[in-house]
């Protein structure tokens, strides 16, 4: 039998992430009620084929919710990992390009950062600026961009030995347009692999914090708040949590899943490069 | 005549796990403008070391002692900026092995304008019209600028090397091993191409190991062996009498005058070589060169690094 190719695993991925993004732009027009109305004559409803998914603990429809459920942990992890990105693409290519003290200010920097137990910094941080989009997308970039530092900094440090670069070297006069197109052009697939993870990371982060009350607020349709209204109503109405459960999974699933697809291949285009 | 660039006392040494490593040690040389003089050697001679001395660009294991004066500026005491700002404009480098020392993910129009460009030496707007200009001055394809150096043969990938390197016309352009790997076509394109740029201004500097093109390219021959210059003369004077042991040695092994190899190998040092650096392979030793230091004398227009003379 032979094995999925890599290239066909990375494209089913990117199509299941595609849908997921393209349901929660839409949800407005797919979904077929108000994530947001309750209905107080219809709690914990079991599935039907009213209410395809059930209604949860304030007769809300759980399909709808769904629906919408994706949006603020897929917006803000986008943005967190691309905030996360540019500060780790931007301070991981100096201390990797430079051998001095600026190298080891900024190692000292990320190793500070790096430390950092991730979750309780956010919970601190959303706990002293208050529960907002804003504080998680803070939160997860203070914790998010060493690592994406420390993997830039070491792969500048094997890229800027390459002849092209010691030859473009020769006749550029500024080390920043050298550092950041001609270094960074060799780095693409590592960054491309490095967004995938750090945004299935970031949803999970989300939903964590938000399943315990210090991350998007109820009564936001998100998968995470859900998941903490459903949990008093499990016996009567599971599919209130299964639901969400499952589509957080899926995402950070196929998110993760991608970033290691895309290493692989980027690391079997490099062994065919090497044997050319 | 003045000089283009005046080297003095050169000594250019590696930290390594080894030890120290003496890659150029004692070269003094003047460079002589509008004229093509050829670094010939073999291959682990220190040739392109002396080559990164000129541009400032050792590796961070390097350290070098001397001086290098280009014009009326001392490089070894400029700011990292200033040389940031003669490199490219004033001194040009072409790396060894255009396949690796080209960006494959950027097209060949990129290539060539973007030295230009980031001196201000063009504005964005002329680079469509000053890649044309300069693929066409290489006898290249216009539709070149459009692709990407892993499509280039050999040939081409080096001409476009080139071409990045001259693009402004540095009075001082080094070129490593410009015509390696190349077949003949290719070669005596690369030639006419080092012509043109002597011709319009330039003075080239061609690093090699090859004494053919030394012979057809030059008009200045400076021999390096054993991390030292060992011989500096005029083409003509010295393909008639080469002073020195190891350029005769280095000529007879040429295949048209023979092919007779020099015995042994290629030295290396980890401490600053004091006697002749050839004495060891030497078929003319004399006595003396077993212990004695080696000063350069100056014979008419020719300088040679011999006991014997
Ligand atoms: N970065 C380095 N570290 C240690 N040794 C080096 C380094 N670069 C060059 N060398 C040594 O310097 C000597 C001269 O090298 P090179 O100038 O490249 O020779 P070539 O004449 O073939 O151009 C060689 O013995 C080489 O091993
Ligand atoms: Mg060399």
């Amino acid at each position: 039998m032979k094995k999925i190719s890599t290239k066909a695993s990375i494209y089913f991925l990117i199509a299941v992430i595609a849908i997921i993004i393209v349901i929660n732009i839409f949800a407005p027009l797919i979904a077929p009620y108000d994530p947001t109305a309750t209905q107080m004559t219809l709690r914990n409803e079991l599935p039907s084929s009213v209410h395809w998914f059930g209604t949860d603990g304030l007769g809300r429809d759980v399909l709808s919710r769904v629906i919408y459920g994706g949006r603020g942990s897929l917006f803000i992890s986008f943005f967190a990992t691309c905030l996360s990105m540019l500060i780790g693409i931007f301070i991981g290519g100096l201390a990797g390009w430079y051998d001095n003290w600026v190298d080891h200010s900024l190692q000292v920097l990320m190793s500070l950062f790096q430390s950092l137990p991730g979750l309780s910094i956010s919970i601190a941080v959303v706990g002293v600026l208050g529960p907002s989009n804003y504080s998680i997308l803070i939160a997860l970039t203070l914790t998010g961009w060493s690592g994406v530092a420390r993997i830039v900094r070491s792969q500048v440090r094997e890229i800027k030995h390459k002849q092209y670069i010691e030859s473009a070297r020769t006749y550029l006069p500024s080390v920043f347009y050298l550092l950041f197109h001609h270094v960074l052009s060799a780095l693409w697939p590592t960054l491309a692999v490095l967004t995938a993870q750090r945004m299935g990371r970031m949803m999970l982060s989300i939903s964590a914090l938000s399943f315990i009350g210090v991350g998007l607020q109820p009564p936001t349709p998100d998968w995470g708040v859900m998941i903490q209204d459903a949990k008093t109503y499990v016996i009567q109405q599971p599919w209130a949590l299964i639901a969400p459960a499952v589509m957080i999974c899926i995402a950070a699933f196929c998110l993760t899943r991608l970033g290691e697809r895309l290493r692989d291949y980027r690391d079997a285009q490099m062994r065919t490069m090497e044997n050319m | 005549m003045s000089h283009l660039l005046s080297i003095k006392d050169l000594e250019v040494t590696f930290r390594t796990a080894e030890g120290t490593g003496y890659a150029v040690t004692d070269v003094s040389a003047d460079l002589k403008p509008h004229q093509i003089t050829t670094i010939l050697g073999e291959s682990g001679s220190g040739k392109s070391v002396l080559g990164s001395a000129i541009v400032q660009l050792l590796a961070p294991n390097a350290s070098a002692k001397g001086s290098i004066r280009f014009q009326d500026r001392e490089l070894t005491t400029l700011s990292a900026k200033e040389m940031d700002r003669i490199r490219g404009t004033e001194i040009g480098w072409v790396a060894q092995n255009p396949q690796s020392a080209l960006n494959s993910v950027f097209q060949i129009g990129t290539l060539i304008a973007e030295g230009p460009i980031h001196h201000k030496y063009i504005t964005k707007n002329e680079k469509p019209t000053f890649v044309r200009k300069i693929l066409t001055s290489l006898r290249l394809p216009e539709k070149l600028d459009k692709q990407y150096s892993f499509e280039l043969s050999g040939g081409m990938a080096q001409r476009v090397l080139i071409a990045s390197g001259s693009g402004m016309v540095p009075p001082l352009l080094i070129l490593d091993e410009p015509t390696k790997g190349l077949d003949d076509n290719n070669v005596a394109a690369v030639k006419r191409i080092i012509e043109d740029l002597a011709a319009r201004g330039s003075t080239p500097l061609v690093i090699t190991h090859d004494v053919d093109l030394a012979e057809e390219l030059a008009d200045e021959i400076w021999i390096f062996y054993g991390s030292q210059l060992v011989e500096q003369a005029p083409k003509e004077a010295f393909f008639k009498q080469p002073l020195h042991p190891y350029s005769k040695g280095l000529i007879d092994a040429t295949p048209k005058r023979g092919l007779v190899p020099i015995p042994g190998e290629s030295p290396a040092f980890n401490t600053r070589p004091v006697r002749c650096t050839y004495y060891p392979r030497c078929p003319a030793a004399l006595e003396i060169c077993r212990n004695q230091a080696c000063p350069t004398v100056t014979l008419d227009n020719r300088r040679v690094k011999c006991l014997r003379y």
